[in-house]
């Protein structure tokens, strides 16, 4: 089920109303959680939803063992096959087929043909987010950071719990899993903010994302045909779209988690006002970025030892998040480029310089400030065209058809482009007004006029410019 | 909690309301092929692709035909949305009405290369057919409901609904789509603008010859089309013309196509008529499809082809 479907708005308010039904009644909750997730999940194809059941009760059954084990050895064994069950799923449906080609084109390089067969796999939706969130669980009682729960219901209504299921927030089983074992009564407050965030998430999703989709299909697909100036235009949007898209889903998601009196984590935290990519990737993706960062990263010695080991362990997390994103060399690339652009920032030990939002305490940036987001989001830009482009090779000629010059006058979809100016601008800056704010609709501070003006005005800008067609979200095939 | 759920309601009736609002409006400017979707079900039909939609007229065949002939309208599309095929032939059954009448039902199939063709699919493989998903495919309620349908709005309707209400406005009514399917085209005429849309047009065809191959499937889906249609009256296969540079790229892209057509006209013992020899005799928008005048004239040599009962022209 799409949240910008018809199906979705009659099933949301459904099942807000029944939840609330069952207050105070915590098992009840938890129970008409886990059958709605699965309805929201079954929706798609109901076959998939075995996977979901056998990944969360094997990490169930895992948990309680691990808590079990006084024995080091079979502690890792039971973890190793938590690891094995999910990440062997995750590498079937999703990677089977590019490492068998990538194998048999690696074997032709070298003039050996092999026959070599693909497979017809349908990659379920969501599976990178929900495995990657019931391993935080098994890996954290294996490090004693947290201990088992027994409650069978809870713990798969954790794992599938609808908001999040398909395209995250990614959250760690020590910031949900409680929530399931606490009262929930419902709370005008939270209710309202969490509308405002859906409201926000669906600006971003059908406004913004959409309108820039358009362009950026037809330019990317058929890239060639298009001048510099086009080209740059589409890189552009493309940043704009996956910005709206995802953020917006994650907006979308928090909101609706919190109707239900759940908080989840922030996944976006105005990226695109970063003063380099270090920042920029602490406020994009955050919960799959702290996922890497906590589960991998550390691990692997993070930022101490030699600078040989800290540029390995660099690497290999930007390259594994790229990975992540798809089985395909465009996501490596990538992964791989931004790590060269943080490298930098590594060497001069500047990497932790921008932790705190930009232009604090003010209203406006300083120049300086200005020069220095307009450059991360350029080089963002150019990265983005390797994440896009449906090949490395489409990518270096894209860049390259740019840098060739053609910078002529003409701009195609002009009328859509001029649309898009002010919605975008309109965007940064209720952004910018909110960019300390835990959401960027986060206007509880304002008069009731001001509030309700700009719902009116929101709502406005998705009636008469958005587009109404469920076009599915970017993220879902991760 | 009970204020903000009063506050919450207030926000969704304004939606719903704004929504209806919209969809009530919805006529005959906003869109391309919304009224074939609310005016139920057609007894005789004008089938194919943009050249159809635009290019033959039910008015000038109702007027023409009327004494032996049930109502025609016109159930054509886009060659993205309706090339010969499966998910085109269960619209047409969908939205034809199979109850007996007084008077013959007739079926105007507008035939042409990119009909029958298959884009980036050298292998003919159906799963990657453009039409897939789009709302001849998604939709259950081709001829059953009136105004407004909501399912074409919400599966077909890519635009915000907001534009139902200023499109008519800002396209200064370029577009209308008629009651009876027809799409009328007003573009300005000048020797200058056709010239201009008419060489795009050719260039975006030159484009397009190395991506389209013909599709055997499509073929076999026409033919099954005909098959189907001849089960209620009579079918015949219309070539309509375009501009003699576009006719030598359809030429280059499928050289055979006419063979092909007056094979199915003697298998099927029905006429196709190609007016491809006498496309100096009419005005195109852009080379490609009928300007409205040279629609209604061709619409008045088919009717009175049909009515004498012309052979094909096909040759011996």
């Amino acid at each position: 089920m799409l949240f910008n479907s018809i199906e979705f708005l009659i099933f949301l308010p459904t099942t807000f109303m029944l939840y609330w039904l069952l207050q105070d009644k915590m098992k009840w909750q938890n129970l008409f959680i886990l059958a709605v997730s699965y309805v929201f999940y079954g929706w798609w194809d109901l076959r998939f939803l075995s996977l979901i059941v056998l990944s969360s009760a094997v990490d169930y059954a895992i948990g309680l063992g691990l808590h079990q084990s006084e024995n080091k050895s079979k502690k890792k064994l039971l973890l190793a096959v938590s690891l094995a069950v999910n990440l062997g799923l995750l590498g079937f449906f999703k990677y089977y087929n590019f490492f068998v080609d990538s194998f048999v084109d690696a074997f032709e390089t070298l003039g050996i043909a092999l026959n070599a067969r693909t497979l017809n796999i349908i990659l379920p939706v969501g599976i990178s987010f929900y495995t990657f969130q019931t391993l935080s669980y098994t890996i954290d009682i294996y490090r004693n950071k947290m201990q088992p729960t027994r409650d069978v219901i809870a713990f798969f209504a954790y794992v599938s719990f609808f908001p999040q299921l398909v395209a995250g927030p990614i959250e760690r089983a020590s910031n949900l899993l409680p929530q399931f074992f606490e009262k929930r009564t419902i709370s005008p407050a939270l209710i309202s903010d969490g509308l405002r965030q859906i409201l926000w998430g669906m600006f971003k999703k059908i406004v913004i994302a959409d309108n820039c989709a358009v362009i950026v299909d037809a330019v990317f697909s058929d890239y060639g045909s298009y001048n510099s100036t086009m080209l740059v235009v589409a890189a552009v949007l493309f940043a704009f779209q996956i910005y709206g898209d995802f953020s917006g889903y994650s907006d979308i998601a928090i909101g609706t988690a919190k109707l239900f009196g759940f908080r989840l984590m922030t996944n976006f935290a105005v990226p695109y006002f970063s003063r380099d990519i270090a920042e920029f990737w602490r406020r994009w993706h955050i919960s799959l970025s702290s996922w890497f960062r906590d589960y991998l990263y550390i691990p692997l010695g993070g930022s101490r030892g030699k600078f040989f080991m800290k540029l390995r362990n660099v690497f290999i997390i930007f390259v594994v998040s790229g990975f992540w994103h798809g089985a395909n060399w465009t996501f490596i690339a990538w992964g791989g480029l931004n790590a060269v652009l943080f490298l930098p920032l590594l060497i001069r030990g500047t990497n932790r310089k921008h932790t705190k939002v930009v232009a604090e305490n003010r209203y406006l940036p300083n120049i300086r400030e200005v020069i220095q987001m307009l450059r991360t989001f350029v080089l963002t830009v150019i990265a983005w065209v390797f994440f896009r482009s449906d090949s490395v090779r489409d990518s270096v000629y894209y860049l390259k058809k740019i840098i060739s010059g053609n910078f002529s006058q003409t701009i195609h979809y002009q009328k859509d482009v001029m649309l898009l100016i002010p919605l975008i601008g309109v965007m940064l800056m209720i952004e910018w007004i909110n960019r300390d704010k835990s959401h960027q609709l986060d206007i509880q501070r304002f008069s009731p006029v001001i509030r309700h003006s700009m719902y009116v005005f929101l709502l406005l800008l998705i009636f008469f410019f958005g587009k109404y067609s469920s076009t599915t979200f970017i993220y879902f095939q991760f | 909690m009970k204020k903000t759920l009063i506050k919450f309601s207030l926000y969704i009736g304004l939606i719903v309301g704004i929504h209806y609002f919209a969809a009530m409006q919805a006529e005959a400017y906003f869109d391309p092929f919304y009224l074939r979707f609310t005016t139920g079900q057609h007894t005789s039909m004008i089938l194919g692709t943009s050249r159809a939609a635009q290019g033959i007229l039910p008015e000038v065949l109702n007027q023409k035909l009327d004494d032996e002939y049930t109502e025609t309208g016109n159930f054509s599309f886009t060659v993205a949305n309706s090339p010969y095929g499966e998910i085109y032939l269960k619209a047409i059954q969908q939205k034809l009405d199979t109850s007996k009448q007084d008077k013959q039902n007739i079926f105007i199939l507008s035939v042409d290369p990119w009909s029958i063709a298959t884009r980036n699919n050298p292998t003919d493989n159906t799963a990657l057919y453009r039409e897939n998903n789009l709302f001849l495919d998604n939709m259950k309620t081709i001829g059953k409901v009136g105004k407004p349908n909501y399912e074409y709005l919400r599966k077909g309707y890519v635009e915000s609904w907001g534009k139902i209400l200023y499109r008519p406005i800002t396209t200064k009514r370029r577009m209308r789509l008629h009651e009876d399917g027809w799409l009328e085209v007003n573009v300005p005429m000048s020797e200058a603008e056709v010239q201009r849309r008419t060489t795009n047009k050719i260039n975006s065809y030159q484009g397009f010859l190395s991506d389209y191959s013909l599709s055997i499937n499509r073929l076999a889906q026409l033919e099954q089309t005909i098959l189907y249609l001849k089960k209620y009256g009579e079918v015949v296969l219309v070539r309509l013309p375009v501009c003699v540079e576009i006719a030598a790229i359809e030429g280059e892209l499928m050289p055979d196509f006419d063979k092909k057509m007056c094979v199915l006209s003697q298998k099927y013992t029905l006429p196709y008529w190609s007016f491809m020899n006498k496309s100096s005799d009419y005005r195109y928008t852009d080379g490609n499809h009928l300007y409205k005048k040279s629609a209604r004239k061709i619409s008045a040599e088919i009717a009175l082809m049909i009515r004498e009962n012309r052979p094909a022209t096909c040759g011996n």
